[in-house]
């Protein structure tokens, strides 16, 4: 035993030292595959593979990178509409996942949804930092339907866009304007003159009814 | 914000749609409320499903080569949360909101270099970090660490040359290394953090030292529980499970 200014430490007794390089940090996931390369990394679940990137696995990484590289690239462009800070952003995201892969838990949620949680977080932060957000949100805009229209005409995919007309009016602006244009609720009801509790009763009816509205998400594939 | 309130907040958690300071209450009361964790859980799933809401496109290829290369850097291992791993198999709040991101290499290295010229001067840190934090916007955790008043700030000395600092809140129960000058322990060893209780420690995580560059580790922790962090040397990639041999730095947590 050390002891250092009354602290008292104890080394591992011999022998443990060999044990100890194949141990490495506890884990926080569980990986179902011990050590050696992950094969065919291709098809395993993400879930599996953010295990592995939280056991600093590059392989493993890699292969995240391929599948949502696209969709983090796509949400980051569409909200900054500038291509050089979409990969910057993107960039944030792969580090945030490398650095950040041990703080997932697959028994609390999705690995695909995690990962983009990530991505949106990341554009969220970028466009707030940038101070211009991307959908205007102009005193000119003198009605709700100037401001939706106007975000909404950002968003393409069929899919997304039909699972947004199944909400109301009123909760599709201010779901758009939250995750699309990266407004806080509380810049979302001042802009539009509403009370917050307002804001908020509409964003959780509208991202509770979103929830049944739609399907099943498809994998990632790569970009 | 009572349960119901914090309730009511989910869904604008779960489109990053809160004001930082309503983020960090809901933060904490997800610490403790299992049944809002569940129910974000399912919200996070439905905001994800707005992700691909844009046209379709790939990042240029040689984005995959920096990213590659970050990721390759000494600096940039990934890390363990003691306060975390201590709860493993039993429920736990990692589908929440993703950590605040560790990224922004060069913000990092100005935040650490900072960190080190005015670490003392706690008083005056909250200006400053709000400057720099508003410039360089992405490291988040860390500048929250340095730049809280409450924070404390320990010089860890022992064998070891080198700038190596501990600045931690035992309040929010975030810390961050800031070491610099750290000599290369070799290409089979790496540098590992320890928080010591008792005759204890526990690992933080490993580090390795970049030539002319800070090294930063966040560590979350319920530091009062700690009675000092220490450094040692341990074979690599992983470092040891316990220390295995004397630690080359030390610094007491104590109260002051």
């Amino acid at each position: 035993m050390v002891g250092v200014a009354g602290i008292s430490w104890t080394p591992a007794r011999q022998g443990a030292f060999r044990r100890a390089a194949n141990h490495g940090p506890r884990r926080v996931t569980a990986s179902p595959i011990k050590g050696g390369t992950l094969p065919l990394l291709d098809v395993v679940d993400d879930e599996t593979l953010l295990a592995r990137v939280a056991q600093a696995d590059q392989d493993a990484f890699e292969a995240i990178y391929t599948r949502y590289s696209a969709a983090a690239y796509s949400l980051a462009m569409g909200m900054l509409r500038d291509a050089v800070r979409a990969q910057e952003v993107t960039q944030e995201v792969f580090l945030a996942i490398w650095r950040g892969a041990r703080d997932f838990d697959p028994t609390r949620g999705r690995a695909r949804t995690w990962i983009l949680s990530v991505a949106h977080h990341k554009s969220v932060d970028a466009v707030r930092r940038s101070r211009t957000p991307t959908v205007p949100l102009s005193e000119t805009l003198t009605s709700d339907t100037d401001v939706i229209e106007a975000a909404q005409a950002r968003v393409d995919a069929g899919r997304v866009r039909q699972a947004l007309q199944s909400l109301s009016f009123e909760q599709r602006a201010a779901i758009v304007l939250a995750y699309y244009g990266g407004y806080t609720q509380q810049e979302i009801a001042q802009r539009l003159g509403v009370p917050l509790g307002t804001i908020k009763t509409r964003i959780r009816d509208g991202l509770a009814r979103l929830r049944s509205a739609l399907p099943a998400p498809a994998p990632e594939t790569a970009s | 914000m009572t349960h119901g309130e914090m309730r009511e907040s989910l869904a604008g958690y779960a489109l990053h749609a809160l004001a930082d300071d309503e983020a960090r209450e809901l933060e904490a009361h997800l610490d403790t409320c299992e049944e809002c964790r569940e129910e974000l859980a399912l919200l996070q799933d439905a905001a994800a499903s707005l992700a691909p809401g844009f046209v379709r496109e790939g990042p240029p290829e040689a984005l995959r080569d920096r990213i590659r290369d970050a990721v390759r850097a000494p600096a940039v291992v990934p890390l363990r949360d003691p306060a975390r791993a201590r709860r493993v198999g039993s429920p736990d709040l990692q589908t929440r909101r993703p950590q605040p991101g560790r990224t922004g290499l060069l913000a990092l290295a100005v935040a650490a270099a900072l960190i080190i010229v005015v670490a003392g001067f706690a008083v005056s840190l909250e200006q400053r970090f709000a400057t720099l934090r508003a410039q360089v916007g992405t490291e988040r955790q860390a500048l929250a660490v340095l730049a809280d008043p409450s924070s404390r700030v320990v010089t860890l000395s022992g064998s070891a040359a080198g700038n190596v600092r501990f600045v931690f809140d035992p309040a929010k129960r975030r810390g961050v290394l800031v070491a610099t000058g750290l000599r290369d322990p070799g290409p089979d060893f790496v540098y590992q953090l320890w928080l010591v209780a008792g005759a204890a420690p526990e690992s933080v995580g490993v580090f390795r030292p970049a030539p002319g560059a800070p090294v930063i580790v966040p560590v979350g922790a319920d530091f009062p529980r700690y009675q000092a962090v220490a450094v040692s040397v341990e074979r690599g990639p992983n470092g040891a499970p316990r220390p295995s041999a004397a630690p080359v730095l030390v610094a007491r947590l104590g109260p002051d």
